[in-house]
C-alpha cells in the first residue's frame, strides 16, 4: 500500500510537474505569442522540415548514445507505465539489473515525456521528443529576442540562428549524443529570466529562473555545468564589485534549483558516490586529448567539419552578417570613440 | 555562440534599414544553408549529418533474430560490447547478464569476467565466438555474422565493423556466433525473469543453494533491496542471500533518495504555484 501510494506520487511528479512548468512559463508570454503567431508558425514549419526524415520517413538517429542509452531508457519508461502502471526504477534486463531512475543520463524528469506514453512506438515517440525539443528552442529563443526589444523579423532571424545551427545539427549527427540538446533548450529561458530578474528587477520571476536553471540537468551534466558556469560568470561580470548585494537572490536561486530537481539529483548523487561503471577516478580515452586555442577557434569556421560533422559554426551567411555587424560597430567606435555600445548586449 | 548571434543580428538590423524583409529572407536562407549545405564545401556538407539508419534495420541483425526464440538469462563470454546493443536487448524479451559501460550501477559488475563454470551456474544461455565442449551445454544456434557487415549500412554496425574484422584477422575467428543452452538439471543461481520495475519474486529450490550454504541470485546488488533475509554482494556484484530457506523470496526495490527527492520536488513545485497565485492576486 505504501509503495503504491509513493509510486503514485512519483508518477504525478514525473508526468505532470515538468509539463505544467512549461505551460506556466509560456502563459507568461501569451500576449507576445498571440501577437507573433505567424512568425512562430513559421518556426514550427521550419522545425518540421528540419526533422522531416525522423517524422515522415521512418528513420532514426544513428548516434550510439541515442540508440544504446536513450531508446533503452525510453522504452523502459514506456513499459513501466504502460504495462506495470508504475514509475521506472529498477531495470532488470541488462547486467543483472540496475537503478535506471537514479542514472543521471535517464531524463525521466522532462516536460516531453508524456509523448512516450501517448505514442507506443518508442522510436517515433523519441523522434517526437526531439521535434518538441527543437520547437522549444526556436520559440523560447524568439521570445528571448523579443524581450531584448528586437523587432519581430530580427527576432525570427535570431531564433533561426539559435535553433538551426551547426551545434544542433552536430548533436543529431552519427556518433554524437543528442542529450546535450535537452539542456541546450533551456538556455534562452535562462538568459530571459536572468534579464528579467537582475536587469529589469522583476523579482517575481526569481523562482522561474531557478527552475529553468535546474532543468539543465535534464540532459548531459557536461553542458549543464557549462551553462551554470557561464551564468555565474555573467553575474560576476555584470555586477562586478556589487556582486555581494545580490547574495540573497543568488543563494535562493541555487537552493531552489537544487530542491526543485532533487527527485533526480538526490538518487543520482547517491548512485555516483557509490557506483563503479563509467564513474572512475582516472581519465582515459578521448577525454585525455588536449586542444590548442587556434584549434578551438577552428570549430567556429563555417567550413570546418571536425569529426565528419560541423561543430559550433552558425553557417556562412550568418558569419557574413556577423562580420557586417562587427564592422559597423567598429566603425561606430572609430567615429564616436565610445565603447559602451560595443558591450550593449553583454 | 550567443554573443556571435547577437552581433550577426546587429548586421541584419543594419541591412533591414534598407530592405525591410531582409531578416526574414536571410532567416530562411540560413535555414536552408544548414539543411542542405553548399556544394563548395565538398561532399561533407551539413546534409551528411542527417539520420541514415532505418528502424527496421535494427530488427534484422542476425543474432537478434536468432535469440528471439529463447527466453532466459544470456551471458556473452567475450566481446559483448561488439555484438550486443542495449536497445536490441531492450526491444526483445531477453536478459543479458553482462553489464554495459553506458549504465551506472551500485555494484562492481564492470570487472565481471566469469569462468566457464560460473557462466554455466549463473545463466541459461551462453553466447560464444568459438565452439565450447562441455557436457552441461547444448549447441542451439550457429549464427553467421558475416552477412551483418555486408548487408547493413547502418552506423551502429559500421562503427563495429573494425572490431569484428580485427577479431577475424588477428584471432582467426570464423565470423560465427554460437548460442549454447545450459542443462536445467544442474545446480544454478536463482534467476530473476521478471521485468517488473521495482518488485519480483525468486523461486528458490535446493539446487539454488551454493556450497557455502547461501542462495545465489542473478540480481545485481544494491543497498536499497528490501528482502526478507540478510544479503551480501558476491564477487560478480550479484546478490547472495544469507539463508537456506527455499520457496518464494520477494524482492522490493525501495531507494529512499528517490522518494525524499520526490517530496522536495513536489514541495518546491507547490511553493512555485503558491507564489504565482500570490503575485497574480497582487497584480
Amino acid at each position: 500500500m505504501l509503495y503504491s501510494f509513493l509510486n503514485f506520487c512519483l508518477s504525478f511528479c514525473l508526468l505532470i510537474i515538468p509539463i505544467t512548468i512549461v505551460v506556466l512559463i509560456f502563459l507568461k508570454f501569451k500576449k507576445e505569442i498571440f501577437e507573433s503567431k505567424f512568425y512562430l508558425l513559421g518556426l514550427v514549419g521550419l522545425s518540421f522540415i528540419f526533422l522531416n526524415k525522423l517524422l515522415f520517413l521512418g528513420q532514426t538517429l544513428t548516434a550510439q548514445d541515442f540508440n544504446n542509452i536513450q531508446i533503452t531508457f525510453n522504452h523502459f519508461f514506456q513499459t513501466s507505465f504502460r504495462e506495470f502502471l508504475t514509475p521506472p526504477t529498477w531495470y532488470s534486463k541488462i547486467g543483472g539489473g540496475f537503478d535506471a531512475f537514479a542514472n543521471p543520463i535517464a531524463n525521466y524528469f522532462s516536460p516531453f515525456n508524456l509523448l512516450l506514453l501517448i505514442v507506443p512506438e518508442v522510436y517515433l515517440a523519441t523522434n517526437l521528443v526531439i521535434l518538441f525539443t527543437v520547437l522549444f528552442i526556436s520559440i523560447s529563443s524568439f521570445l528571448l529576442f523579443r524581450e531584448l526589444k528586437l523587432n519581430k523579423s530580427i527576432s525570427f532571424l535570431g531564433a533561426v540562428l539559435f535553433t538551426f545551427n551547426a551545434f544542433v545539427v552536430m548533436r543529431l549527427s552519427p556518433g554524437v549524443g543528442v542529450e546535450y540538446l535537452y539542456s541546450y533548450k533551456w538556455i534562452p529561458f535562462i538568459i530571459l529570466f536572468t534579464y528579467k530578474v537582475f536587469i529589469n528587477k522583476e523579482k517575481n520571476n526569481l523562482l522561474f529562473l531557478a527552475v529553468v536553471l535546474s532543468f539543465t540537468f535534464e540532459g548531459n551534466f557536461n553542458i549543464a555545468f557549462g551553462i551554470w558556469s557561464f551564468w555565474f560568470l555573467f553575474l560576476v561580470v555584470y555586477f562586478g564589485k556589487k556582486l555581494l548585494t545580490i547574495w540573497k537572490e543568488f543563494v535562493g536561486i541555487i537552493l531552489f534549483a537544487f530542491t526543485f530537481y532533487s527527485v533526480k539529483l538526490l538518487p543520482g548523487i547517491d548512485l555516483m558516490l557509490s557506483s563503479s561503471g563509467r564513474i572512475s577516478n582516472t581519465i582515459s580515452g578521448w577525454r585525455t586529448s588536449r586542444m590548442k586555442l587556434y584549434e578551438f577557434l577552428e570549430y567556429f569556421l563555417p567550413i570546418s567539419h571536425k569529426f565528419q560533422s560541423p561543430n559550433f559554426t552558425f553557417g556562412l551567411i550568418a558569419a557574413i552578417l556577423f562580420l557586417i555587424g562587427l564592422g559597423y560597430l567598429l566603425f561606430k567606435f572609430y567615429k564616436t570613440r565610445e565603447t559602451s555600445f560595443l558591450f550593449k548586449f553583454s | 555562440m550567443f554573443p556571435l548571434i547577437l552581433w550577426a543580428l546587429e548586421g541584419a538590423n543594419l541591412i533591414s534599414k534598407k530592405f525591410k524583409f531582409a531578416p526574414l529572407i536571410l532567416g530562411i536562407l540560413i535555414f536552408f544553408e544548414v539543411l542542405f549545405g553548399f556544394s563548395t564545401f565538398g561532399t561533407k556538407t551539413y546534409s551528411f549529418n542527417f539520420p541514415k539508419m532505418n528502424i527496421a534495420e535494427s530488427y534484422q541483425i542476425p543474432h537478434y533474430e536468432a535469440q528471439k526464440k529463447y527466453s532466459g538469462i544470456f551471458y556473452f563470454n567475450s566481446n559483448n560490447n561488439t555484438f550486443m546493443f542495449p536497445y536490441g536487448v531492450e526491444l526483445e524479451n531477453v536478459k543479458l547478464l553482462n553489464p554495459f559501460k553506458y549504465f551506472y550501477s551500485f555494484s562492481n559488475t564492470d570487472e565481471m569476467e566469469m569462468s566457464l563454470a560460473d557462466q554455466i551456474y549463473f545463466s541459461d544461455y551462453i553466447y560464444s565466438l568459438n565452439t565450447i565442449s562441455n557436457s552441461n551445454l547444448v549447441l542451439k544456434e550457429s549464427v553467421k555474422v558475416k552477412s551483418l557487415l555486408n548487408k547493413f549500412q547502418s552506423f551502429s554496425i559500421f562503427e563495429r565493423s573494425g572490431e569484428i574484422n580485427e577479431l577475424s584477422e588477428v584471432n582467426n575467428w570464423d565470423k560465427n556466433l554460437y548460442i549454447y543452452e545450459v542443462s536445467k538439471n544442474i545446480s544454478s543461481s536463482t534467476k530473476n525473469l521478471s521485468n517488473h520495475p521495482f518488485e519480483f519474486s525468486l523461486n528458490v529450490s535446493d539446487k539454488n543453494i551454493n556450497s557455502e550454504n547461501r542462495i545465489s541470485t542473478s540480481v545485481t546488488y544494491s543497498k536499497w533491496w528490501v528482502v526478507n533475509s540478510k544479503y551480501s554482494m558476491n564477487k560478480y556484484g550479484l546478490v547472495e542471500l544469507n539463508s537456506t530457506k527455499t520457496g518464494e523470496i520477494k524482492f522490493i526495490y525501495f531507494n529512499y533518495f528517490i522518494y525524499i527527492g520526490m517530496l522536495l520536488t513536489i514541495c518546491s513545485f507547490t511553493l512555485l504555484l503558491f507564489s504565482e497565485k500570490l503575485i497574480s492576486k497582487n497584480n
